[in-house]
């Protein structure tokens, strides 16, 4: 007994040294499993739609996954994704040049992600409690500016939609069916890499951490934790706008409700990618692999045919799953 | 009760009457006669409408259905075609039908046969209304009867013919001259010619008259060009024509007798596939083998299949759920054969996996239970395996991300919602370029106005609704109409006001618009001021509960009632139900969701097993009207059936 407890423990310590290891294997275990329970699983267009889907929820992911790192929450990003996509399809309607509605749905959903931040500096409110607010509140805004109807893009296909999210169509029509790779996959990567190379080489990043880990003692070695929570607070809201461009540049359409249960979603990725609620602790790839995990789901389910309402629940299951090994593994359990 | 026993009593009466009338030789087989009540002074009675629930509401029953033709199989291998239809259709529904014909073509005895089928009385009649003239006694027997009546492959539809049967089932002629040009210019036809070997024939006509609209609409000429009956003249005629006018390209024959001397007529001008665009009616093994060979673009079929298949079908669901025919013509036709499908066989016994993609589910919206009420329905008895997927909540992104992964799993066809054409366009042509076929059931407005190729949408038809709602108010007595609009500018409730107001117009009496708003009590006073402002107006139409509600309080408080006013309204709610049971409602309008889901279903199944293709890029469900009639079935089966 002695002998297995101590090989377990020794696992234990290993697997906790590799960061991500919960993710990984959880990511592993879902993608085995429908490789070889679910028809069509292994082919172009189901690796492509996941990729896709994922490369634009996944975005917002990295956001949340940084400010969640410095210890705090967004649950707005869904509702800032539907005010920039009205800002930049309402821009592109009234033939504004589309340039500058690019950069006005960036700058409007940078300055939503900024009023997060100076409300939670300013009031000490926790921010659950106060991008729950903000939630409700930018939705009001995109519901009021959209009118609560659809808005569509049907004009000549832009230059910049095509810059922002064509599709990679020599590459998709070497497949049959045809793929659906697009542009903004390689977006989702750029970003994430970069950010994870920020959080990971810079001083910056290093005080995301100190931020989330113990905001007290990051204070006293001189951390300048408000600008680092409010910079991270744009930076979420700045790529729920660019999530939303460039899914408006796929779609040319946007409704009253786009994006909401986005910010679950966001959370649901990081958790299962091991980062912890109270923040100092997870990775941009964790988080990437949770998100792939949560698309690869939804497309693996309705390969099996099996409806999609099963996600919800299945999703829940591999969350608290994550958790508990994520828990297990860091040592606290 | 008193009602019931009184209508049975009419209809065991009717019955005996026509039993003593039919000759005595020819018994239909297979029909037991229903139970019969002393007719105590129920000769008096008026005629009991139609699917007054005699039996206890039950949608799962077996029916007993009869089927009366002016040919049979046994003697035209065309009818084996649609008997096959029809034998399926008993078989899929777990109905039975038997068919009744004459030995040789004899219109006379087919007319006794109807009369025979009567006296069986059977749940349904489904009949080729051959001689509406003949008939017309006979099947208004039927209907005197309670028994539902619809036509199929011969016939004009019940306006036409004057008589008050369901629908007729058959092909529409005028869409497939129009369909089929609209095909041709986009295979390049710059000007259109329509070789009629009948010129004055009302069917020929109709056909040509759709290709010139579609020549036309499209910013092109077209025009006819009367051929006879004989090939070597018709091919000179054809000859001297292109040499007349040698930009004409696209070249409409309205079957063999105009095919056959147009391929004479292109082998001597030396021309092949590609010179020209050529379309035509019907199949034959010439016209088979030019779409073979690339020379002929599409043929035209009527697909007699679903006309035998459909009439069976309208049958049961009349009986069973009260689930009427949407429109008077029920188009089984134009199907295209072109080189896509030609020579395609059956495959009856083929498994078929199906992918339904909705923007709202059961789980969270109650409508929709009631389109997978019939998608299940259809999906057991077809034998077909549906998935049905939806967003949790109402997320057009995710319903159009769903549409992706619906492809990747490959699966025969797939029918969605197309709540957002524009957003859903993508995905859609995505699936087709795969070789998935696709159709769209509840919401879109067809492929031709969406611009978007699927196979036809399973909807209300908005306009038809209105102008088939004015019909019937004017019938009953109305003289001049309003239709009150909550939504001015809003298309589809537009589209039922110019209906109405049609109706009113082509009955030559006058019919206008008011527009009210979505305040109940502003909209009173609208509808009370307008009613002084014109107190002649006795017929009113609403188009929706918001319409519906303000008039009601109205109504009361104007001391109105059913005897100075018609009132015909869109949609069901329990005010209106109470209101068309008291009386004061003539009929609601019914989208039918159920046959939404069923029709999806069906329809891909039949094109996968069948080669059967929609006729129309609009298959209407709605609208099914809910009266006196029927509405204590519609209120028995709500939430689940109807």
């Amino acid at each position: 007994m002695p002998a297995q407890a101590t090989l377990l423990s020794r696992v234990r310590f290993r697997l906790a040294a590799i960061p991500d290891a919960v993710a990984l294997a959880s990511f592993g275990a879902v993608f085995l499993f429908f490789a070889l329970a679910a028809e069509n699983f292994l082919t172009p267009l189901s690796i492509a739609n996941i990729l896709t889907f994922a490369s634009i929820s996944g975005i917002v992911v990295v956001g949340v996954a940084v400010l969640m790192i410095s210890g705090e929450f967004d649950l707005s990003v869904g509702s800032t994704f539907a005010v920039a996509s009205y800002v930049f399809a309402l821009g592109l309607i009234a033939e504004v040049p589309p340039l500058l509605c690019l950069l006005a749905a960036l700058v409007v959903s940078a300055l939503l992600g900024l009023l997060n931040g100076l409300i939670v500096t300013t009031t000490g409110i926790p921010s659950f409690i106060a991008t729950l607010g903000t939630m409700l509140a930018y939705r009001g805004i995109a519901r009021a500016i959209g009118g609560s109807d659809f808005a569509f893009y049907s004009g000549e296909p832009l230059l910049l939609f095509r810059i922002l999210n064509a599709p990679l169509d020599s590459l998709n029509k070497s497949f049959s069916p045809a793929a659906t790779f697009r542009i903004s996959i390689l977006w989702f990567g750029l970003i994430a890499v970069l950010l994870a190379q920020v959080l990971r080489r810079t001083r910056f990043g290093n005080w995301v951490f100190a931020t989330g880990g113990n905001r007290g003692a990051a204070l006293s070695l001189g951390v300048p934790v408000r600008r680092v929570v409010v910079a991270n607070f744009v930076l979420a809201g700045l790529l729920a706008g660019v999530a939303s461009v460039l899914q408006f540049a796929h779609r040319s359409s946007v409704d009253p409700l786009r994006g909401e249960g986005l910010e679950l979603i966001a959370v649901a990725a990081c958790v299962i990618g091991g980062l912890r609620l109270t923040g100092g602790s997870g990775s941009i790839l964790g988080a990437c692999l949770g998100m792939l995990l949560l698309q690869m789901l939804e497309q693996g389910l309705v390969l099996m045919q099996i409806p999609v309402q099963v996600f919800q629940a299945v999703a829940g299951l591999i969350l608290i799953i994550a958790v508990i090994s994520n828990t297990y593994l860091t040592g606290e359990g | 009760m008193g009602i019931l026993s009184k209508w049975l009593a009419a209809l065991a009466l009717v019955a005996m009457l026509v039993a003593a009338c039919a000759p005595a030789t020819a018994e239909p087989p297979g029909v037991a006669p229903a139970e019969e009540t002393p007719p105590e002074g129920a000769a008096t009675e008026p005629a009991a409408p139609i699917e007054e629930p005699t039996a206890a509401v039950d949608p799962t029953r077996s029916l007993d259905l009869i089927l009366v033709q002016h040919a049979l199989c046994a003697w035209d291998s065309f009818w084996c075609t649609v008997e096959r239809g029809i034998t399926d259709a008993a078989d899929d529904l777990g109905v039975n039908v038997t068919v009744l014909g004459p030995d040789e073509f004899d219109l006379e005895q087919t007319a006794s046969l109807i009369d025979q089928a009567v006296a069986a009385q059977p749940d349904g009649i489904g009949l080729t209304v051959t001689d509406p003239v003949l008939f017309k006694e006979p099947i208004e027997r039927a209907l005197a009867a309670g028994i539902p009546v619809v036509g199929y492959n011969a016939g004009n539809g019940p306006i036409a013919d004057g008589i008050d049967y369901l629908t007729y089932i058959g092909q529409d002629e005028y869409q497939g001259g129009y369909l089929g040009g609209l095909r041709m210019v986009a295979a390049g036809g710059t000007q259109g010619v329509c070789i009629n070997q009948q010129v004055g024939h009302a069917g020929l006509d109709k056909r040509c008259n759709g290709l010139v609209d579609a020549f036309t609409e499209s910013g092109l000429q077209a025009e006819v060009l009367a051929i006879s009956d004989d090939p070597a003249e018709s091919e000179t005629i054809i000859g001297d024509y292109t040499t007349a006018n040698p930009g004409a390209d696209a070249f409409l024959t309205l079957g063999p007798n105009g095919a056959n001397p147009f391929y004479a007529w292109m082998e001597s001008a030396g021309m092949g596939a590609g010179d020209v665009v050529h379309g035509t009616f019907d199949l034959s093994p010439e016209i088979t083998a030019n779409i073979e060979s690339g020379v002929t673009l599409f043929g035209i079929d009527q697909q007699p299949y679903l006309q035998g298949y459909a009439a069976v079908l309208m049958l049961t669901m009349v009986n069973r759920y009260g689930i009427a025919p949407a429109l008077p013509v029920t188009a089984t036709g134009p199907g295209f054969v072109d080189a896509g499908n030609v020579g395609a066989e059956p495959a009856p016994d083929r498994a078929v996996e199906l992918i339904m993609v909705q923007h709202a589910l059961c789980a969270w919206d109650a409508f929709w239970c009631v389109v997978q009420k019939g998608i299940e329905t259809a999906a057991e008895q077809l034998g077909a395996s549906v998935t049905v997927l939806g967003p949790d909540e109402f997320d057009l992104e995710q319903t159009a991300a769903l549409i992706d992964q619906a492809i990747a799993a490959q699966p025969d066809g797939i029918a969605l919602t197309v709540t957002d054409p524009v957003l859903f366009k993508e995905p859609i042509e995505r699936a087709l370029a795969a070789g998935i076929p696709v159709l769209a059931y509840n919401a879109g407005s067809g492929p031709l106005a969406d611009g978007i190729d699927y196979l036809t949408y399973l909807g209300q038809d908005e306009y038809q609704g209105g102008y088939l709602g004015g019909l019937r108010m004017v019938e009953a007595g109305g003289s001049q109409g309003v239709c009150i609009n909550q939504q001015v500018g809003h298309a589809g409730l537009d589209k039922r006001c110019q209906g109405f107001t049609d109706a009113f117009t082509e009955s030559g009496l006058s019919a206008e618009v008011l527009s009210i708003s979505d305040d109940p009590a502003e909209s009173q006073t609208i509808i009370d001021d307008y009613y002084t402002a014109n107190p002649g107006t006795d017929a009113f139409l609403t188009l929706g509960p918001n319409g519906a509600n303000p008039f009601y309080a109205f109504l009361e408080a104007a001391g109105l009632g059913p005897d100075q006013v018609v009132h015909g309204t869109f949609d069901l709610s329990p005010e209106i139900v109470e209101n068309i049971k008291n009386g004061t409602t003539l009929f609601g309008i019914d989208q039918q969701p159920f046959l939404q889901g069923y029709g999806a279903v069906l329809y891909l199944t039949l094109l996968l097993r069948q080669n059967i293709a929609p006729a129309l890029p609009v298959s209407a469900t709605g609208p099914g009207f809910v009266d006196l009639g029927n509405v204590a079935i519609v209120e028995a089966l709500a939430g689940e059936y109807r």
